[in-house]
């Protein structure tokens, strides 16, 4: 296991958000909607912890949040990815390759 | 970091309407979500409630929120404090009792401490209070007796070396009759240099001088500073004006600073000792005056106790500790007797 910190469940969660919000700002429903869409609905965000999350990310300072119309022309929170939020998305994508890169290495050879 | 403090402090702030945008926001997310189901083809009944079940309990999700946010800890706190104080109105007896014995509580120990920091910790108006020391006589049948007939101060205070400076006092009430209406005030009988040897500045004057401090001398008087603004209106004027005391008109040669007191009470007036009483005063087996010296910068009071022979009469002794208001005096003056 690398020595960055990485949390597994979390730290993913956050990462995958970082990277939705990386193409343009999103509500939250959005984020979820894309990540499952893009995941080939493998993954399924629940509300339970999408939301905390972006929450937690706000605190972070990595992303920021801003009420506005969705395209249905209803009233929506929208999150887009701060400056700092970029960098941390850049190290985080980074780390998650090695970390994916060594996990396969261990799958293979053992 | 700055966002984080400005979302906390937005938090606490504007509870509800955070608490208003969370609730907000998620339903939103349900709506969408409805709409999504209906889309794919179900009735909106059961598209609510599949969107439902999906969404959990959504009070946790709140809650899981607020703790991200990070006021938690305030919240349930603010919480708590609401709820005890509906409970508290709910039973007004009980609340009643409670803060009485809290406002009981609070009363005296904050009279307690005033206490103890007037009379322990607040520092003694006098310079250098340590270099300062009773004199008496052992008085063995009556140990507790620390005050000395007026002769017997006089032969230790021409002998005393290991003194810089000697004095002596006794109280004094005098009814002043002039100027202003006659009261009945305390005052002191104070022996030549008594101020000097505390360490205390008139703010007005001088002290006692040995000239005046004789019997037949001339009758002066230093006035504490209450008197002085009570009865001269604080005015300079007022050295050399007299005040009427027992009969006698007295001549103001010193104001005394505010706030100094001595051996507990605040007297008004400080009369020579010498001119005192003959009857009581030239009487060696009468002891009304209590003796007061400073010592010399080299003295310690060990050796003090050793230059003094010690026949029958020690000079300056201890007073055993049952005695209650004096503390054992082989030391300094006392904080407690000397300053209350």
């Amino acid at each position: 296991m690398p020595e960055q910190r990485i949390d597994l469940p979390q730290g993913t969660l956050d990462l995958l958000i970082l990277r939705t919000l990386a193409l343009g700002p999103e509500h939250g429903w959005a984020i979820s909607e894309r990540i499952h869409q893009v995941s080939d609905k493998v993954l399924q965000v629940q509300q339970g912890s999408l939301y905390p999350a972006l929450h937690r990310l706000e605190r972070r300072g990595w992303i920021k949040a801003k009420w506005g119309a969705s395209d249905n022309n209803r009233r929506a929170k929208f999150y887009e990815l701060t400056k700092t939020g970029r960098k941390q998305l850049e190290t985080e994508e980074s780390e998650w390759k090695k970390l994916a890169a060594a996990v396969a290495q261990v799958l293979e050879t053992a | 970091m700055l966002s984080d403090v400005l979302i906390r402090l937005r938090a606490l702030f504007q509870r509800d309407k955070v608490e208003n945008e969370l609730d907000d926001e998620l339903r939103f997310h349900f709506e969408r979500q409805v709409e999504k189901l209906v889309q794919s083809g179900l009735p909106i009944a059961e598209a609510r409630r599949r969107a439902r079940l999906e969404f959990g309990a959504s009070d946790q999700i709140k809650e899981e929120c607020r703790e991200a946010r990070g006021t938690h800890l305030l919240d349930t706190l603010a919480q708590d404090v609401r709820y005890a104080l509906r409970t508290l109105r709910k039973s007004p007896g009980f609340t009643i009792v409670a803060v009485l014995t809290l406002a009981l509580g609070i009363g005296a120990n904050t009279a307690i401490f005033s206490v103890v920091q007037g009379v322990l910790l607040a520092p003694l108006p006098y310079s250098e209070p340590e270099r300062l020391v009773f004199v008496w006589q052992n008085n063995l049948t009556l140990k507790h007796i620390i005050s000395d007939s007026y002769p017997d101060f006089l032969d230790w205070q021409r002998n005393a070396r290991s003194f810089r400076q000697m004095t002596a006092f006794d109280w004094q009430d005098r009814d002043l009759t002039s100027p202003g209406t006659p009261e009945h005030i305390n005052g002191k009988l104070i022996s030549s240099g008594f101020f000097g040897t505390l360490g205390v500045e008139p703010i007005l004057g001088r002290d006692l001088s040995p000239q005046e401090d004789k019997p037949g001398g001339a009758p002066v008087v230093i006035i504490s500073n209450r008197l002085w603004r009570d009865r001269f209106a604080g005015s300079t004027g007022a050295l050399g004006k007299s005040v009427t005391l027992d009969g006698v008109a007295y001549t103001i040669i010193g104001v005394l600073p505010p706030k100094f007191r001595f051996f507990g009470d605040e007297a008004d007036v400080y009369t020579p000792l010498a001119q005192g009483d003959p009857l009581i005063y030239s009487d060696r087996t009468i002891h009304p005056v209590i003796c007061i010296a400073r010592l010399e910068p080299s003295v310690t009071l060990a050796n003090l106790t050793r230059r003094w022979p010690r026949p029958r009469i020690t000079w300056i002794s201890s007073i055993p500790p049952q005695i209650g208001d004096w503390e054992r005096t082989s030391n300094p003056s006392s904080r407690k007797s000397l300053g209350t």
